[in-house]
C-alpha cells in the first residue's frame, strides 16, 4: 500500500489522537487573550460573521490541502515541497517561519508556567497581593525569565522526544480534553457573575456597518490565519503521519478549523464576562491574562478553584501548541540530517531555547519578532504553500489523488477555486494591508528593517534550499 | 443584551459548536466503520463514486502526467475491489449495479 519512505514513517494510533493533536496544535494562547478582544473591538457579531465566512473559504480548504500535501509526500515540509514543487526552498520558508515564531512563543509559555505556579500556591489570594508588582518583578528578573523559558522548552521537549504516537498523541489525548473541560467549567462561573452580560454583548452584538470596512475583514483574515495555523506547516507535518486509509477533509479540515474557533468562543465566554463584571479594559493584550485576571479571581466566591482551572486550561493550551508546532522543524531536521528522532529533538529544543533568549529577556524584542513574523512571514509561508499546491503541483491533481482518497466527505471542484485563487488573493491582500498599516503605525526604520529582515530571510531560505536539494541530488 | 445580541449568540454558537460536534462524531464513526471493514476483508475501496469519476476525468485530461501511473493503479485497484467485495463490505454507498457502472 505504501512506498519505502512512507512505510518507515510513524503513524497515528487512533483517530481521536490525531484530531486532538491537530486541535491542540492550533489552539494556543492567542485563542484565549487575543480572539475575544479582536472580535469585540471589530464589530462583535458582525466580525464573527466575517470570521466564520473566512474560516470556511480560507482555513478549511487550506488545512485540507496542507494535510493532503504531507500525506501525499510522506515527508516533512522540505521533503514535501521538494517532491511537489521540485525544490525545497518554500519548505525552508515554512519551517524557518514556524521555528522563528516558536523562539518567541516558548518564552510566553514560560510566563504561563510561572503564573500557573502562582495559581497553585495561591499567591493571588494572599493579603496585599498586587498583580502589577508580580508582573513587573517577573519582568525585571532575567534569571527567572530564563528559567521559565527553559522549563517551557523542557516540558514540551518530553512528548516530542517520546515520538508522534507515544508522545504527541498521548499527551494531547489528556491535555486537550482537560483544557476544554477547564475552560467550559470556568465559563459557567464567568457567565453567572453579576454584570457579565456586558462581556457577552461586547462579543456578540453586531455592528453591521463594520462589515463594509475592509480593515475588519483583514483583521478577521489575520486572526483566522494566526489562530488556525494555516501555512505554518503543522497540518502538513501532522498529516504526513496519517495512514492512506484515513480521511483528510472532515478531520484535518473542518474539525480542526471550526474546532479551533469553538475553543476561541469558549475562551471569549470566560474572559469577556469576567473582565466586564469587574470593569476591566478587555483590550490590554497579554497583560489582560497576567495582570487583570489575577486581580479578579480573589473577588469571586471559591476564586482559588476558578483561578486554578483557568490557568490549567491556559497552560495546557500553550503546551499542546508548543510541542505539536515544534514537530514541524523537528521532522525537517530529522529527515534532512539523517539523525535519530531523539537527537533531532535535542538539537531543535536546544536551538529554540538559545535563539529564544533575546525574546525571553526583552519583552520589546519579543514584540518585534511578533511584528515581523506575524505580519509578513506567516502570510508569505501560506502564500508559498498555496501557490505550490494550486499552481505548481495542481489543485485538481492533489484533490483527486489525495484529498478525496479515503475521504469521509467528498470535496468538489469548488476547492480548486479556493486553493488557486481565494487563499492566495487573501494572503496577498493581507501582506499589502500589514505593510501599509506598519508604515502608518510604526516608525519607518522599524518597518523597513522588518522588510529587510524578510528579504534576507527569503534569500537565506533559497540558498539553504538549493544546498539541501544539491545534496539530495548527489546522494540520489 | 439586546434581542439581536441573543440571536447572534445562539446562531454563532449553534453553527460553530454544532459543526465541530458533528464533524468529530461523524469522522470517528466513519473511521471506526472503515477499521471494521479493513479487519474483515483486508482493505476498503479508497474512492467514493464521485471521487472516482473525478479521478477518471483527470486521468483522461492528463494521460501523460508524472502521477498518471499512480492514478491508473488507484483506478484499477478501486474497480477490482468493487468487483470482488460484497456490497455490505464496501465503505462508500454505491448503486447496486456499481461494478458494472464503474467498469
Amino acid at each position: 500500500m505504501m512506498g519505502g519512505v512512507k512505510a518507515a514513517r510513524e503513524e497515528w494510533v487512533s483517530r481521536l489522537g490525531f484530531l486532538l493533536t491537530m486541535l491542540g496544535a492550533m489552539v494556543g494562547l492567542g485563542n484565549i487573550w487575543r480572539f475575544p478582544y479582536v472580535a469585540g473591538s471589530n464589530g462583535g457579531g458582525a466580525f464573527l460573521v466575517a470570521y466564520v465566512i473566512l474560516l470556511f473559504v480560507v482555513a478549511v480548504p487550506g488545512l485540507m490541502g496542507e494535510a493532503a500535501m504531507g500525506r501525499f509526500a510522506g515527508a516533512g515540509a522540505t521533503g514535501t515541497f521538494r517532491r511537489m514543487a521540485g525544490f525545497s526552498a518554500p519548505g525552508i520558508v515554512v519551517t524557518l517561519a514556524t521555528f522563528g515564531i516558536m523562539t518567541y512563543y516558548f518564552p510566553v509559555i514560560g510566563w504561563v508556567i510561572y503564573y500557573f505556579g502562582h495559581a497553585v500556591v495561591g499567591t493571588f489570594f494572599t493579603v496585599g497581593f498586587d498583580s502589577e508588582v508580580i508582573w513587573e518583578s517577573f519582568k525585571s528578573q532575567p534569571n527567572l525569565k530564563l528559567a521559565c523559558h527553559a522549563a517551557a522548552v523542557l516540558v514540551c521537549g518530553v512528548p516530542l522526544y517520546c515520538g508522534v504516537s507515544k508522545g504527541l498523541e498521548r499527551a494531547s489525548l489528556v491535555m486537550v480534553p482537560a483544557f476544554f473541560v477547564a475552560l467550559g467549567v470556568t465559563a459557567g462561573r464567568a457567565l453567572t457573575l453579576d454584570g457579565s452580560s456586558g462581556g457577552v454583548a461586547y462579543l456578540f452584538t453586531p455592528d453591521w456597518t463594520q462589515l463594509t470596512e475592509p480593515g475588519v475583514w483583514l483583521a478577521a483574515m489575520g486572526q483566522v490565519l494566526f489562530s488556525t495555523g494555516l501555512g505554518w506547516g503543522i497540518a502538513l507535518t501532522l498529516g504526513s503521519y496519517l495512514s492512506k486509509s484515513n480521511d483528510i477533509p472532515l478531520g484535518a479540515g473542518i474539525f480542526t478549523a471550526v474546532g479551533d474557533t469553538s475553543i476561541s468562543l469558549l475562551a471569549g465566554l470566560v474572559v469577556l464576562p469576567t473582565v466586564f463584571a469587574f470593569g476591566v479594559d478587555p483590550t490590554t493584550g497579554p497583560e489582560l491574562i497576567f495582570v487583570s485576571l489575577p486581580q479578579l479571581f480573589p473577588k469571586m466566591p471559591a476564586g482559588y478553584i476558578w483561578c486554578l482551572l483557568f490557568f490549567t486550561g491556559f497552560l495546557f493550551a500553550g503546551l499542546t501548541s508548543g510541542f505539536a508546532v515544534m514537530e514541524v522543524p523537528v521532522a525537517v531536521f530529522q529527515e534532512e540530517s539523517g539523525l535519530s528522532r531523539q537527537q533531532a529533538v535535542l538539537w531543535m529544543m536546544a536551538a529554540v531555547w538559545l535563539l529564544g533568549l533575546p525574546s525571553a529577556l526583552d519583552l520589546s524584542f519579543n514584540e518585534l519578532m511578533d511584528f515581523v513574523f506575524g505580519n509578513w512571514m506567516l502570510p508569505l509561508a501560506t502564500l508559498a504553500t498555496m501557490l505550490t499546491l494550486g499552481w505548481r503541483f495542481g489543485a485538481m491533481k492533489i484533490r483527486v489523488l489525495e484529498v478525496n482518497y479515503s475521504a469521509d466527505l467528498y470535496i468538489g471542484p469548488w476547492w480548486d477555486v479556493a486553493v488557486r485563487y481565494l487563499i492566495p488573493l487573501s494572503m496577498a491582500s493581507l501582506l499589502v494591508w500589514f505593510t501599509l498599516d506598519a508604515f502608518q503605525s510604526q516608525s519607518a526604520f522599524r518597518t523597513l528593517g522588518g522588510l529587510g529582515f524578510v528579504a534576507g530571510f527569503l534569500l537565506v531560505s533559497w540558498l539553504l534550499g538549493r544546498t539541501l536539494d544539491k545534496r539530495k541530488d548527489a546522494k540520489a | 443584551m439586546t434581542v439581536l445580541s441573543w440571536i447572534m449568540l445562539v446562531a454563532v454558537l449553534t453553527v460553530v459548536w454544532g459543526v465541530t460536534a458533528w464533524s468529530l462524531l461523524r469522522t470517528l464513526k466513519l473511521e471506526g466503520h472503515k477499521a471494521d471493514i479493513i479487519r474483515r476483508v483486508g482493505n476498503i475501496e479508497h474512492y467514493s463514486p464521485k471521487a472516482l469519476q473525478d479521478l477518471e476525468v483527470w486521468l483522461a485530461q492528463h494521460p501523460h502526467a508524472p502521477e498518471a501511473e499512480m492514478a491508473r493503479r488507484r483506478l484499477m485497484e478501486t474497480r477490482l475491489r468493487l468487483e470482488r467485495t460484497n456490497p455490505a463490505d464496501r465503505f462508500y454507498r454505491w448503486p447496486t449495479d456499481a461494478p458494472q457502472n464503474v467498469l
